[in-house]
């Protein structure tokens, strides 16, 4: 396979939120608005690229039999590299995503990109593979939080961290409230998965 | 002793790891197809979380705060909670043959199981003392629990219904989890301290 | 055998590279992180004691005075001081809310009036709890006095909490009750001279 269809095939066919299904808890969790998410889907893409070009890269040099503690103590160490950096230089959106930053550790896209891609496959593929998978995270948490911000406080993009209010669309108190709590997320993502199987149904 | 029942069911009902803190999703739908396996899995997770969260608090309090390494916090609980599986997995085969046949094969799937990780981070972020997280730990534990088998009781009756073929599986769980975090939002309304005259 | 030692090695190995990979991350924004902390903190503590020019830590001294619950809510305590004189203490407080510790600053001015609150950080139910962290709600405890009590209207004072969010509202209460408790404490100890 070619590095360029390595690289699509996280955003498309293999989407770990819409096709594979994995990696939901930051998804779910921090989709309250667009910037948190766009923050979360970088934060995660660049725990996967780094994760996936180091296990790539001592996939020879790693033994078989403890190459999930390693691959783990790989991903901890670039977790913890984007918590303290955040920390250091966007302490607002740090904040907001509290815990679900360490908790990248356990996402499973990351364990499972490592252990059925980028232990099996040269450097750049594996660049590739993460990069598609991240920037596909990305866009299915930013369409998540688009529809859940909207609905939820009637504007869009607010970025307080950035001193922009955010684009108002319609009447805060019309919003329902219930977008922005649990069941909204539950429920706007069902449904968003359950739209993406009948629209590939139907090409298909 | 009133706290510490207040952290119990806030940690249970209020502040429900699945279905209000979005930790454990994975397990929670994977394993929910039928109500004795969610069970397995619920006893497997309060064992898992009860001991990760004293261990973990131990190893922050007694090896990272003294030796300033609170950056190395994510490595060291994820490698605690991964090695701590492998040794209850051993213990369990060597003492109880039946209990690991009904346990065994959850056990592995509970080191990527974020709520595990998850407790063992609120903990120290709230400041509990050793007990407090003892008891944070079973009471997220238990929440899992109660949330997993309530929703695989659903899901075993979801076989039997029409179902639009775009939802079926996945779709449909994230729509039935919402709707139970709904019924969860009820609790809100439960006044824990007054209960507990704190 | 050899082979686990082998093994442990290599583990050994792995994990002491990436220990020193953060050690060397830490080390580049460890300060970075305190300043951003430390100017968040003064941000905060000058909002509410604007009367304060710069602040003094009192916590150290104070710590082992407080009992009960005041123990594990009070986080931090200021002294502020203009031209050399204390004007005032600003007390972190993080009272248990609905989704987690909401930690928040009050200002007291030497007198005992509550000047104003900030909450720095929570864990509410957005548009719901969330809302502890506006102005509007934090002005409604200015003007509360030490020594008398800080409820909200359901539970028999007179601070109007926000809807849907009693537990949260009640806690930030709490807080500044916790609070102006503190600021007696220090009167009576001497830390803080009429």
């Amino acid at each position: 396979m070619s590095v360029f269809s390595d690289f699509k095939n996280g955003l498309g066919n293999e989407n770990p939120t819409f096709r594979l299904l994995i990696g939901m808890c930051p998804v779910l969790a921090t989709s309250l608005a667009v910037t948190n998410g766009i923050g979360m889907g970088i934060a995660a893409t660049f725990v996967l690229v780094g994760s996936n070009v180091i296990v790539s890269l001592l996939r020879s040099f790693i033994p078989p039999k403890i190459r999930i503690p390693c691959f783990v103590v790989v991903i901890a160490s670039f977790v913890t590299i984007v918590d303290l950096v955040m920390a250091a230089f966007t302490p607002g959106l740090h904040k907001v995503l509290g815990i679900f930053i360490p908790l990248i550790v356990v996402n499973c896209i990351i364990l499972a990109r490592a252990e059925a891609f980028a232990s099996k496959n040269p450097v750049v593929n594996s660049l590739a593979d993460g990069l598609g998978m991240g920037l596909g995270f990305t866009l299915a948490l930013t369409l998540l939080s688009a529809i859940r911000e909207l609905l939820g406080t009637g504007t869009i993009l607010a970025a307080p961290d950035f001193g922009f209010p955010g684009i108002h669309i319609f009447n805060k108190d019309f919003a329902p409230v219930m977008m922005l709590l649990p069941p909204g997320a539950f429920i706007t993502l069902g449904l968003l998965i359950g739209l993406i199987n009948t629209l590939t149904r139907r090409k298909a | 002793m009133r706290e510490l029942l207040v952290i119990f069911f806030a940690g249970v009902l209020l502040n429900n790891f699945i279905l209000s803190r979005f930790l454990g999703i994975c397990p929670f739908i994977g394993v929910s197809k039928r109500i004795e396996t969610a069970a397995g899995m619920g006893m497997a997770v309060i064992f898992v979380m009860a001991v990760a969260s004293v261990i973990t608090w131990a190893v922050q309090y007694y090896i990272l705060v003294p030796l300033d390494l609170g950056y190395l916090q994510t490595i060291a609980f994820i490698l605690v909670i991964a090695a701590l599986v492998q040794l209850v997995e051993m213990v369990i085969l060597k003492v109880s043959p039946t209990l690991y046949q009904a346990l065994g094969i959850y056990l592995p799937l509970i080191t990527t199981n974020c709520a595990v990780l998850g407790v063992a981070i609120i903990n120290i972020r709230e400041n509990y003392d050793i007990i407090q997280t003892a008891v944070n730990g079973i009471a997220g534990a238990a929440g899992f629990t109660l949330a997993i088998i309530l929703f695989a009781g659903i899901r075993e009756r979801l076989d039997f219904a029409p179902i639009p073929e775009a939802l079926k599986g996945f779709p449909l769980a994230l729509i039935t989890a919402g709707l139970m975090s709904i019924a969860f939002l009820g609790f809100t309304g439960f006044k824990l301290a007054a209960l507990f005259g704190l | 055998m050899r082979d686990v030692i082998r093994l442990g090695v290599i583990l050994l190995l792995i994990c002491g590279v990436a220990a020193a990979v953060l050690a060397y991350v830490n080390d580049i924004t460890e300060d970075r992180i305190a300043a951003q902390k430390a100017l968040e903190e003064e941000h905060a503590l000058q909002s509410v004691l604007a009367s304060a020019k710069d602040f003094r830590d009192e916590t150290g001294k104070m710590k082992s005075y407080l009992t009960g619950p005041d123990s594990s809510i009070v986080r931090g305590i200021y002294v502020g001081y203009s031209g050399g004189k204390p004007v005032g203490v600003a007390v972190r407080v993080a009272p248990a809310g609905y989704g987690g510790p909401i930690e928040s600053i009050v200002g007291i001015s030497s007198d005992g009036v509550v000047q104003g609150v900030t909450v720095i950080s929570q864990q509410e139910t957005p548009g719901l709890g969330a809302n502890v962290a506006s102005p509007d709600f934090e002005g409604r405890f200015k003007g509360k006095v030490a020594g008398s009590p800080v409820k909200l209207t359901k539970d028999g004072g007179d601070i109007q909490g926000l809807t849907g969010a009693t537990i949260s509202s009640r806690a930030v209460a709490k807080g500044v009750e916790a609070a102006l408790r503190t600021f007696q404490l220090m009167l009576s100890k001497g830390v803080l001279a009429k």
